[in-house]
């Protein structure tokens, strides 16, 4: 029994349990109210529902196992519980067997996860699967449903095989695909026929259109038309008779007529006629038109294609043009010409045929070949004609006797016409009349021989090349010379006989001149019979042809090695002489007795701007002016006097100026002792006479330049004495030139000097350059005269001399030294001006040592008062207050002579230690200002000559400026680099730089003019005085903008200035 | 003299009147310290009181008068007495206008310039004197809360308890319990002690008057 029903029963039970149930409660609660007869009812009324739920369960059951459809009942995990027979059938398995497989096994793999979500959705909609079991293929649709019964949510599957209906269904959709694929494969066909064929007709350049008969309305017309008529398709559309418009009128009437015959009587129509486009070109048109019948036999449509054919009418035209041009050529021509077709007979023959066999040329067509020959038509013709005939050129020689009886020898030429596909097509006749040609081919041969029989006749070696330049022959004197045969000759074996030296000058040559139609001549060098070596001279002349051409050469050999032997020996003699003479520079000249020139040589030829060939057989008339020509002649005429060689010297006017020539003139005399010509020869002593009389002015120049100079200039030997001075020289000692030679270096300088001078002089040995130096000399009355002296060592004719000048430079002198005492002056006045500011100055300077002075006494006083201390503890203090008097003094001797006017105390000194002194002294403000200070002193520095306390000053003042410029910056940096060195120009320098703050050039310009300050309390005296002091020292002071971000004061003071000083 | 103890800071740019014035100011006892320069001094210096700075007008860097403005600007009460080679008034009115002690002239009367060193020792001890009370009423006023604050400047002020309770809007006894810490932590016994340490504080510091109050 199915498992369900016993569910449904069960459930029945429970129903009438509880319906019992029920009762009793109700009898209970009714307790005495409960009748017997009711509860029978109702156990009827039960057992009725319970028989009536059997009997429903029978049927359903029976239905059940009986369903055509398979049913199948599964649990929440798709196992089934309960299946039919049906079900059983489509998978292929016992029903027993079903119960408590899962549902899943029955369905193909891929189908499972739809058959999954059918089942789980119950949808309703039926779902396809292929199952999976039975080794047909059997397809099965399923419905889902859920029920839920006994607390299970149970799937009633309903199962149909629907492998029928899908095998058919799958046929069908097969069969259905194969059609439409056909119906699609044909349109598509179709289509591309129709689109094949519009496409055709729309590219097409030919017109293409159709015709209602009927209507006389153009169905289609292809844009061709546009292009071969010139007129728009729409025009067409528009009237179908439009096309006819256009047709030439002499053409139109006929066209229009055949058209309308043909197409009405359902004939095909074809014509090519003219028509004429909008521009006005006549074109030609090809017209075809086909009708087109309906069932009835009617024309009902008329289809047509017309084509511009233009072009191939044009072409046919010029070919007919050609043709007749030909014709009327042929006829033209003085040869036979006939066209014999393949059965031999004329085709065509030309006028020339009328004159020779008095035929007319149209009773020649079509007659056999042989016709206007008549008995002369022999075994050979016809053996040609045969030949012709099938194909096979030929050519032959026949004499023909014309209608007057004259004998023509004629040269017949037939030239088949062959086509490629097939049998001939008669051929070409060409008859020429050769009878004179032959007549003058006889002639020639005759003249030939007879030049053939000279030529070996002559005495030279003859040959003739073609025109290729290669040998045909050669005579028998060449062949006797050369010692080849005749066939040896030809070509290029000539060339065998030729010196193996000349074999590429001789072949090069020939072949050069191969194309050129003049004559070409060449001498070389050949072997002959003998194996001597012959130098022979060949000479070519061109053969010309009948047209004119170059048909070949002709050429002689001649033997000249004797004649050139002699040449040779002459040529080499007078190239000898003729060097001579082009090399030499002189001019040389040979001229006859009237004065005319019989040889010059090249320097004559370079003298005259004319060449030898000009210039030979012209007097000197001719060459040079009158006068020039007259004194030559004159000088000639002396030759001759004399009978013997002269000299004359001449001026002759050239294009640089006159020339000087020295000229020697000699008679040449004759085997008879007669004078036959007067030789010269005339040499150029211009240059030398100009550079002669050049050397003498130079000297005269340099002297009056050396006598006139202002500064004084001597020549003196090493020992002192004088070889030359100029009279400024001996002015500055006030002697004359005389006197100032007869002295002695030593003499005229001061005994003082004496030393010096030798220390200058072996300055000289060494550098070659004395001076410049500064010394005096004793002037004639016994002054000394301060001059300035400068030298060099001169080389002359191999002695050394002492060249110097001398210049008198007491003026300059007496000017230093006034400016000397101004500045001074100016130093005095600038120093006094200072005076308010350094009485201010000193007054402190000064009270400080009083005050230390005071305050040690006091405190001493103090001391022995109170007791504190005896005369030794005293004694430190009263030191102290001795070195403070001391100190106030020495400041009070030196504000004294910095305010004196006194000329500076100079002495030598080391700069360094000045440096140091004045360093000190600027100490306290220096490391008040914590002021780093570097001092770079080149050692062993040169003594200088200075006033010590002044260069203090200047020291002091600058410092005291770079001090003071860098209180503006921060403290750290504060840095003054001192340094000291002596410089290449013989200085020795000092260097005082900050890096407190850089100013212009213009501020340093100003700086340095008197009472411009920047201080509060400055006079503007500072700067100025420091320049003073320092140029009075002959140096120099100077401020430069430093890279340490400050200014650089430099001041240069010159070594051993002293010694200056001293001369 | 009373300046046993007492440090003299002499200034001057020359070595030999350093030395020199110690020499003269050792002779009467005194502490002498030599600076060769204004900025030594600044550098080292140390306020040690009683003391006094015996200063060089005229000096490279930092002049005599650059260094009075500098320990001006520092507040420090050292008296400076001025001395100079080259006096000249404005220079002498500026120095005592800017708080200097005295001005004498090199070279100096050693008597005059003891005097002046005399004076401003002596004036110098009494403004330390001073400035220490002021220092430690200062002390004690920063112990107090600021209620008790309150009650000390209104009883100083003299408001009665009531009235400063009226005007702190608190009891009395709770003004009395405050006044009695604040009396404590003053250090003072009585009302008048009070007021007298507070009211040298107020002269002072005229400005800082109200300040508490505000509070």
């Amino acid at each position: 029994m199915p498992q369900h029903l016993n569910y449904q029963l069960a459930a029945a039970v429970v129903i009438a349990g509880l319906a019992l149930i029920c009762v009793a409660l109700l009898l209970q609660r009714l307790r005495l109210t409960s009748s017997v007869a009711g509860l029978r009812e109702s156990l009827d009324r039960a057992r009725a529902d319970v028989s009536r739920h059997v009997r429903l369960e029978a049927r359903l059951r029976t239905l059940f196992e009986d369903a055509p459809e398979g049913v199948v009942l599964l649990d929440d995990h798709h196992v089934v519980i309960e299946s039919n027979q049906s079900f059983a059938a489509m998978v292929g398995v016992g029903v027993q067997e079903l119960c408590g497989t899962r549902f899943d096994r029955f369905v193909a793999a891929h189908d499972q996860p739809i058959v999954k979500q059918a089942i789980d959705q119950g949808a309703g909609s039926p779902t396809e699967f292929r199952v999976s079991g039975p080794e047909a293929e059997v397809f099965a649709e399923i419905r889902a449903s859920h029920l839920p019964l006994d607390g299970r949510n149970v799937r009633v599957l309903a199962v149909y095989d629907v492998t029928a209906a899908r095998n058919a269904r799958v046929k069908l959709e097969e069969l259905v695909s194969i059609r439409s694929d056909q119906l699609e494969n044909t349109n598509t066909a179709l289509a591309e026929v129709q689109e094949w064929f519009r496409e055709m007709a729309e590219r097409s350049d030919d017109a293409f259109w159709m015709t209602d008969w009927r209507s006389r309305r153009e169905l289609y017309v292809s844009p061709g038309y546009s292009r071969v008529w010139r007129n728009s398709t729409q025009s067409l559309y528009e009237d179908a008779l439009s096309w006819s418009y256009n047709v030439l009128p002499e053409d139109r009437a006929w066209v229009v007529d055949r058209f309308e015959r043909s197409t009405n009587g359902g004939q095909p129509f074809e014509a090519e006629y003219r028509i004429v486009w909008p521009d006005g070109q006549i074109r030609w048109v090809h017209d075809r038109a086909f009708p087109i019948r309906d069932d009835s036999g009617r024309v009902c449509r008329v289809a047509g294609l017309s084509k511009d054919v233009t072009d191939k009418k044009r072409a046919e035209q010029a070919a007919s043009k050609q043709e007749e041009r030909m014709r009327v050529m042929a006829n033209a021509l003085p040869v036979l010409i006939a066209h014999v077709d393949a059965d031999g007979r004329y085709q065509f023959c030309n006028a020339a045929h009328e004159r020779f066999f008095g035929l007319q040329q149209e009773d020649l067509l079509g007659q056999p070949f042989e016709t206007p020959f008549r008995a002369q038509f022999d075994a050979v013709h016809e053996r040609y004609l045969a030949d012709a005939l099938s194909g096979k050129q030929g050519s032959f020689e026949s004499p023909l006797v014309d209608t007057e009886g004259i004998v023509h020898q004629v040269q017949y030429t037939y030239t088949p016409l062959v086509r490629s596909d097939g049998p001939g097509d008669g051929f070409f006749a060409i008859m020429v009349d050769v009878s004179e040609e032959r007549k003058a081919q006889d002639a020639l041969r005759q003249s030939e021989q007879k030049l053939h029989s000279i030529c070996q006749a002559a005495p030279v070696g003859m040959f003739l090349l073609d025109s290729d330049g290669l040998n045909t022959f050669a005579n028998d004197p060449l062949l006797r010379l050369s010692g080849l045969t005749l066939e040896e000759t030809l070509g290029r074996g000539w060339l065998k006989c030729v010196h193996p030296d000349d074999v590429e000058l001789a072949a090069s040559r020939f072949q050069a001149s191969q194309h050129s139609v003049g004559q070409m001549s060449i001498t070389f060098r050949l072997i002959d019979a003998r194996k001597r070596v012959r130098r022979v001279h060949v000479q070519t002349a061109p053969i010309f042809g009948t047209w004119g051409e170059l048909a070949g050469k002709v050429g002689t050999v001649t033997d000249i090695t004797d004649r050139v032997q002699t040449d040779e020996a002459l040529r080499a003699s007078e190239q000898r002489l003729r060097a001579i003479l082009d090399n030499t520079t002189a001019l040389i000249y040979l001229k006859d007795l009237e004065g005319k020139y019989q040889l010059i040589n090249r320097q004559f030829e370079d003298l005259l701007h004319q060449r030898q060939e000009f210039v030979l057989g012209k007097p000197d008339y001719d060459l040079f002016e009158h006068d020039c020509a007259d004194r030559f002649r004159a000088n000639d005429r002396a030759v001759l006097h004399a009978g013997k060689a002269c000299e004359f010297e001449d001026v002759v006017a050239q294009n640089d100026g006159e020339h000087t020539y020295i000229s020697i003139k000699y008679p040449l005399f004759d085997d008879d002792g007669e004078i036959f010509a007067i030789g010269g020869i005339s040499t150029d002593i211009t240059e030398r006479k100009r550079a002669a009389d050049a050397l003498r002015e130079s000297e005269q120049y340099n002297r009056t330049l050396f006598d006139s100079c202002a500064t004084g200039l001597a020549l003196w030997r090493n020992d002192g004495t004088l070889v030359d001075v100029n009279p400024a020289f001996a002015q500055i000692m006030g002697l004359e030139v005389s006197e100032a030679l007869n002295m002695n270096s030593w003499d005229i300088t001061p005994s003082r000097f004496h030393a010096f001078e030798q220390a200058q002089l072996e300055t000289l040995s060494r550098s070659g350059y004395l001076g410049p130096f500064e010394k005096e000399l004793i002037h004639r009355d016994g002054h000394c005269i301060p001059v300035r002296v400068s030298g060099r060592y001169l080389e002359r004719n191999g002695d050394r001399f002492v060249w110097t000048t001398v210049e008198d430079v007491s003026e300059r002198v007496r000017a230093e030294e006034a400016a000397r005492l101004r500045r001074e002056e100016l130093l005095h006045v600038a120093r006094v001006s200072m005076l308010g500011e350094m009485a201010a100055a000193m007054a402190h300077e000064v009270s400080q040592p009083l005050a230390a002075i005071v305050n040690y006494v006091q405190g001493s006083v103090r001391r022995i008062r109170n007791g504190r201390s005896d005369m030794e503890g005293i004694l430190p203090a009263l030191e102290e207050v001795s070195k403070q008097a001391e100190r106030a003094g020495k400041i009070l001797r030196q504000m004294r002579s910095f305010v004196r006017k006194q000329k500076p105390q100079r002495t030598n000194v080391d700069l360094n230690i000045i440096v140091n002194e004045a360093l000190d002294f600027a100490k306290p403000e220096t490391e008040q200002a914590g002021i780093t200070t570097h001092l770079n002193f080149e050692d062993a520095l040169p003594s200088v000559y200075v006033d010590s306390l002044q260069i203090q000053q200047v020291i002091q003042n600058l410092v005291r400026n770079a001090v003071e410029s860098m209180l503006h910056a921060d403290r750290e940096t504060r840095l003054l680099i001192v340094q000291t060195r002596r410089t290449s120009d013989g200085f020795v320098k000092v260097d005082i730089q900050d890096n407190g703050q850089a100013v212009s050039q213009d501020f340093v310009n100003q700086a340095f003019e008197p009472f411009f300050t920047t201080k509060a309390t400055g006079t503007g005296m500072g700067l100025p005085i420091c320049r003073t002091l320092i140029e009075a020292h002959e140096g120099l002071l100077t401020a430069t903008a430093n890279d340490l971000g400050g200014m650089t004061f430099s001041f240069k003071i010159p070594v051993f200035s002293e010694n200056h000083r001293a001369m | 003299m009373q300046c046993e103890d007492a440090i003299v800071h002499v200034v001057d740019d020359d070595p030999a009147v350093n030395k020199s014035l110690r020499w003269l100011l050792e002779s009467v006892g005194l502490d002498v310290r030599t600076f060769d320069g204004a900025s030594a001094f600044l550098d080292r210096y140390e306020r040690r009181p009683p003391e006094c700075l015996v200063l060089d007008v005229r000096m490279p860097g930092l002049s005599g008068l650059d260094l009075q403005t500098e320990l001006n600007r520092r507040s420090e009460d050292l008296p400076i007495v001025f001395i100079t080679a080259h006096a000249d008034v404005p220079m002498a009115v500026k120095a005592l206008k800017a708080g200097a002690s005295d001005f004498v002239e090199k070279p100096v009367n050693d008597q005059e310039l003891l005097d002046c060193i005399q004076r401003a020792i002596t004036k110098h001890r009494a403004l330390d004197h001073a400035r220490r009370a002021h220092d430690s009423t200062h002390r004690l006023i920063s112990t107090l809360s600021r209620r008790e604050h309150e009650v000390m400047d209104l009883v100083v002020d003299a408001y009665c308890n009531k009235e400063i309770a009226a005007k702190l809007h608190i009891a009395i006894k709770t003004v009395e319990w405050h006044r009695g810490k604040m009396m404590g932590k003053m250090e003072v016994s009585s009302v008048a002690e009070l007021v007298r340490t507070v009211i040298t504080v107020r002269l002072a510091e005229p400005d800082k008057k109200r300040e508490p109050k505000r509070a």
